[in-house]
């Protein structure tokens, strides 16, 4: 009954994530207003106001669908998202050199997104699957593979962000499983052996993006221009910001992608150093709750599927604030629930579901 | 693989059946390593947003907005008579706006031929048109007759903004005390340097925000202030007679240089400051910065016989020689530590009295002698020598003057004479003003008053008596003296016609910088002296570096150039002669008219108790000795004419009658009436 909703399952809704969750969804709205209202489409935070309205729809949803009926059919959910993902690359439409979207009836949607929440459901039933306590390398073999295609897939699109996500949500779903700390260490030094093999294989425009974050003076008009002109947003908001819709950087232009990946820059101008702590603790709350499921998760499978959903929701955000902050070079990888984009917004609120789902169905059976 | 002690042995099984223990330790080994994370972005945060806020922003402003300065208005600098020294005028400035201009090679063809620019300038001109900016400026203060050209083109996107350019409408006149304002509109030297803060005003500010593609999204403006306006001491016309006497003087004798400067003695107001060579203001960069100097406050020379006034006056007030007291004068030779000095002329014997008027030196060494160092420095120290006057020019220097612990054996009798020593010409003008105005040291006052544009008054500057140099004896002997060098002296040629002139020449001899030997040929004339001497209307300092030609020395050239700036400036400042004749002529011109149409014969005892130094109010002489009366009189600029001698005993006009300067005042002295 992938519908049952009974007294018992409501009783034990997550109501601080799904709020946490919601607060940061309309923090969101508010902050692509203030990135976007200046510019050629104004209306961009009532779309978004729309589809945060559509991913409460899709979380209630996902919460409400069992979620190991969902894994039950873990071949026809893998091989529809590498057909979708194969179709995107083929066919998709070009759209700022890069084919990330299919368009259904008037709406763009992104099939990486989802394919995320895919692939954790795969990995946590692949996972769950093992009855061996302790997994070696061998033992990641198949899932690795598994989600290898998916990565490869994305990363064709070209989306690197997106399915650099796919690789912490693996290895921390196989760590949970049990994977040995030697093999542990090992895969840390594969992964940097790898990166530097991998540096004569990466296109011009990636390795300048790595020079220029060494060092931003080197291109300021160019590849360094976003890194500087984040610091410069970030910097000059200052302890309590420079208050709701007066941020130069942003509603002057300077930031570029202001409200998709460099929101958080426009909420560090306008907000300063209070509202970037708060909405950093709003996101330390979600991934807290996430994991506290993931404890408290019934079986293995639910364990290991709030744990995936997790980390990859736990990377988009580290990842996404240390690049606006001038740490980690600039890839473009939108800020879960805050940037502008309805692909995104969509499969957090799901992703959101799923663990609500995991949690309300704990005592369940 | 053995387990690790972390994983104890495995239970299999689906669902709950799960290692509890295990999966709690990694699940918070994920939330440290998020938590790590977290950390590392809140230091980072820390580093950008609390310790880089003020780095951060400036980076921001400078890249959205745009300052465009518009210089202000300088104010102006007058004489004391308000006559305009320097002014601001209204000039325009050209600008564009890219984004207005649909063609920019063709506004950039018809706005080059307009402006007269070659082919680089133009090609300069496109690029600038085409450049994505809300304003760039294509000429600032281009002159009328261009402006008037651009402006009948009617072309889009360009336009005229009023700005001010720094105009000197008498040319030379007074440059080296004005100085100059620069091409940015900021004072570089004199006046305009030292009350750069003053004058300048506040810049108006058009700060413009720009967008990411340097499109204007708004301005804020901040309106100009216009700057404060300097009232100079300095008297147009005395500074105009000053000028072309000393250019004449100049030429005449073929000098390098020369100086002159006039000086009222009692509050130390300079009413003209001339140098020699000078330089056009208005264009100041068509001439060798060292005609821009002002050699009057920062040019040290060997003043010469002219300091024997400081010699004289300290050895009268010291009572250390009788006026009638003869010296020995060594027939022109006198020996000290082995060197032989030479007098100008061979003197035998001469009375204290005519070693001062006939300038012989070895009579002073003699004089000095009895004064010995330290009473002599110190009487040099109070004319204010070996420190600036404190006048407010940049650039002055304190002359040269060693303390006695260096002085060698020949130094006392050097500086007797005024060798050994370095003055400023404005030094040696200011001890020439203690003598002449009763014995005070005045700093010496370029800036009266300086006013905000709406006429009030910000500051006001009062005579200073820096200290007492001089007793009232001393002075009265000392005039006496030096009015004897100009009656039958040295300085003779510096006589005035009608006026009793005081002064003293000097011929300084000056050092070969070839040899670092006193020059045989080069030296220096002056002459500094007051008149009328007993009521002095000025003080005056001539001086000419290296006069060509013969004769040459002080009393040849300086005196003369002393005689015709006097003469000049005393009928300038209507002052009454000293000569009976002359003051009978002057009073025979029409007695009657100059009765004021005010005038009641005094009425009664209705007199104002303390003597009123009103300007235009006839001030109370009674029992006053006729030097002290004549000069209050003179300052109201009354036509003074005594009767017989002594204390004064009646006056007309009336105390307390409204004068006007130019009118006959009358006084009748007498021997008995004495002191109040």
């Amino acid at each position: 009954m992938p519908l049952g909703i009974d007294r018992r399952l409501l009783l034990n809704v997550d109501w601080v994530l799904l709020g946490t969750a919601l607060i940061l969804s309309l923090v969101g709205v508010a902050m692509v207003y203030s990135a976007a209202h200046t510019g050629g489409s104004p209306d961009l935070h009532l779309k978004q106001l729309v589809l945060v309205g559509v991913g409460l729809l899709g979380l209630v949803g996902a919460a409400a669908t069992d979620y190991r009926r969902l894994a039950d059919r873990p071949v026809l959910l893998y091989v529809v998202s590498v057909l979708a993902l194969a179709y995107v690359v083929r066919f998709g439409p070009l759209i700022a050199g890069t084919r990330r979207w299919v368009v259904i009836g008037g709406f763009q949607l992104q099939p990486s997104e989802f394919v995320k929440l895919a692939a954790a459901v795969v990995v946590a039933k692949i996972f769950a699957e093992y009855r061996q306590e302790s997994l070696g390398l061998r033992d990641l073999l198949w899932p690795g593979a598994a989600v290898g295609l998916l990565g490869l897939l994305i990363a064709l699109e070209p989306d690197l962000g997106t399915a650099a996500c796919l690789v912490p949500m693996l290895f921390t779903v196989a760590f949970l499983a049990g994977l040995r700390m030697r093999a542990v260490v090992g895969l840390v030094v594969v992964m940097l052996l790898a990166s530097a093999l991998a540096w004569p294989f990466l296109r011009d425009y990636q390795k300048t993006r790595i020079y220029t974050f060494l060092d931003p003076s080197l291109d300021p008009k160019g590849a360094g221009y976003q890194k500087i002109q984040s610091q410069i947003a970030v910097g000059s908001g200052g302890v309590i910001g420079r208050g709701y819709l007066e941020g130069t950087q942003g509603q002057l232009g300077y930031l570029p992608a202001r409200h998709t990946d460099f929101i958080f820059s426009v909420l560090a101008e306008e907000m300063g150093f209070l509202g970037v702590v708060a909405v950093l603790g709003l996101y330390l709350l979600v991934l807290w709750r996430m994991l506290e499921t993931a404890r408290l998760a019934r079986d293995r499978l639910g364990a290991f599927l709030a744990a995936g959903i997790t980390a990859s929701l736990a990377f988009q955000v580290v990842y996404n604030v240390a690049m606006v902050a001038g740490l980690v070079p600039v890839k473009g990888l939108p800020l879960p629930l805050l940037s502008y984009g309805g692909s995104s917004v969509l499969a957090t609120l799901m992703g959101v579901g799923l663990i609500l789902s995991v949690r309300m169905r704990r005592f369940a059976n | 693989m053995p387990h690790s002690p972390l994983m104890p042995p495995a239970m299999t099984g689906d669902g709950p059946p799960r290692n509890e223990r295990g999966t709690r330790l990694r699940l918070m080994l994920l939330a440290l390593s998020i938590s790590l994370w977290s950390l590392v972005i809140g230091i980072r945060l820390v580093h950008l947003q609390v310790l880089g806020q003020d780095f951060f922003e400036k980076q921001g402003t400078r890249q959205s907005e745009r300052t465009i300065k518009l210089d202000p208005r300088r104010g102006p600098i007058l004489d004391r008579e308000g006559r305009a020294l320097a002014v601001s005028v209204d000039v325009d400035s050209l600008y564009a706006v890219p984004q207005d201009i649909d063609d920019p090679q063709s506004t950039a063809g018809t706005l080059a031929r307009a402006l007269g620019l070659d082919a680089a300038g133009r090609r300069e001109l496109v690029a600038k048109l085409q450049k994505d900016r809300a304003f760039v400026w294509i000429e600032r203060k281009v002159d009328p007759g261009t402006a008037r050209r651009v402006r009948d083109l009617e072309l889009d996107g360009v336009g005229f903004l009023t700005e001010h350019r720094r105009y000197y409408p008498q040319r030379e006149l007074a440059a080296h005390v004005l100085g100059w304002a620069g091409l940015d509109n900021t004072g570089m030297s004199g006046i305009e340097y030292a009350y750069e803060k003053e004058i300048a005003g506040r810049a108006a500010k058009v700060v413009v925000h720009t967008d990411a593609r340097r499109r204007p999204v708004g301005h804020t403006e901040r309106p100009s202030t216009e700057g404060h306006t300097v009232v100079l001491a300095i008297d147009e016309r005395i500074q105009h007679i000053a000028e072309r006497e000393l250019e004449r003087a100049v030429k005449e004798t073929r000098a390098a240089a020369g100086s002159v400067i006039v000086v009222e003695p009692f509050s130390g107001d300079i009413l003209a400051m001339a140098g020699w060579p000078t330089f056009n203001p208005n264009r100041y960069s068509a001439y060798p910065a060292s005609r821009w100097r002002n050699r009057m406050v920062s040019d040290v020379f060997e003043p010469g016989s002219t300091f024997k006034i400081v010699t004289a006056a300290a050895a009268i007030q010291e009572g250390v020689v009788g006026l009638d007291e003869v010296l020995d004068c060594g027939n022109g030779q006198i020996l000290i530590a082995n060197t032989v000095i030479n007098d100008h002329k061979a003197f035998d014997h001469l009375t204290f009295r005519e070693a001062v008027v006939h300038s012989s030196d070895i009579g002073m060494i003699r004089v000095a002698q009895r004064l010995g160092r330290e009473n002599f420095y110190r009487y040099v120290r109070a004319f204010g020598f070996g420190e600036p006057t404190g006048v407010d020019l940049p650039g002055e220097s304190g002359g040269l003057l060693r303390p006695t612990a260096r002085w060698s054996a020949l130094s006392l009798p050097s500086m007797s004479f005024g060798q050994e020593i370095g003055v400023t010409p404005l030094q040696m003008a200011m001890a020439g003003a203690a003598v002449a105005n009763g014995g005070y040291l005045m700093r010496p006052l370029l800036v009266k008053r300086v006013e905000a544009a709406d006429g009030q008054v910000v500051k006001e500057v009062k005579p200073v008596i820096v200290r007492r140099v001089l007793e009232p004896d001393t002075v009265d002997t000392l005039t006496a003296l030096l009015e004897r060098v100009v009656r039958n002296g040295t300085g003779h040629r510096a006589a005035v016609p009608g006026y009793v002139v005081a002064g003293k020449t000097g011929t300084a001899q000056k050092v070969d910088p070839a040899t670092g030997r006193y020059s045989m040929v080069d030296h220096v004339a002056s002459f500094v002296g007051f008149v009328p001497a007993s009521r002095p209307a000025f003080v005056v300092l001539a001086s000419l570096d290296t006069p060509r030609g013969f004769p040459n020395q002080g009393g040849d050239v300086a005196a003369p150039l002393f005689a015709r700036v006097a003469r000049h400036a005393l009928r300038a400042l209507a002052v009454p002669p000293d000569d009976a004749d002359r003051v009978l002529r002057a009073v025979a011109v029409a007695p009657e008219t100059l009765v004021p149409a005010a005038y009641r014969p005094a009425a009664g005892s209705e007199r104002v108790s303390p003597p009123s130094t009103e300007p235009g109010i006839m001030p109370d002489l009674q029992g006053r000795s006729a030097r002290e009366a004549a000069i209050a009189a003179a300052r109201q600029g009354l036509v003074v004419e005594l009767e017989g001698s002594g204390h004064v005993v009646g006056q007309t006009p009336a105390p307390g009658t409204v004068v006007e300067a130019g009118l006959t005042c009358r006084l009748t002295l007498s021997r008995t009436g004495g002191p109040r």
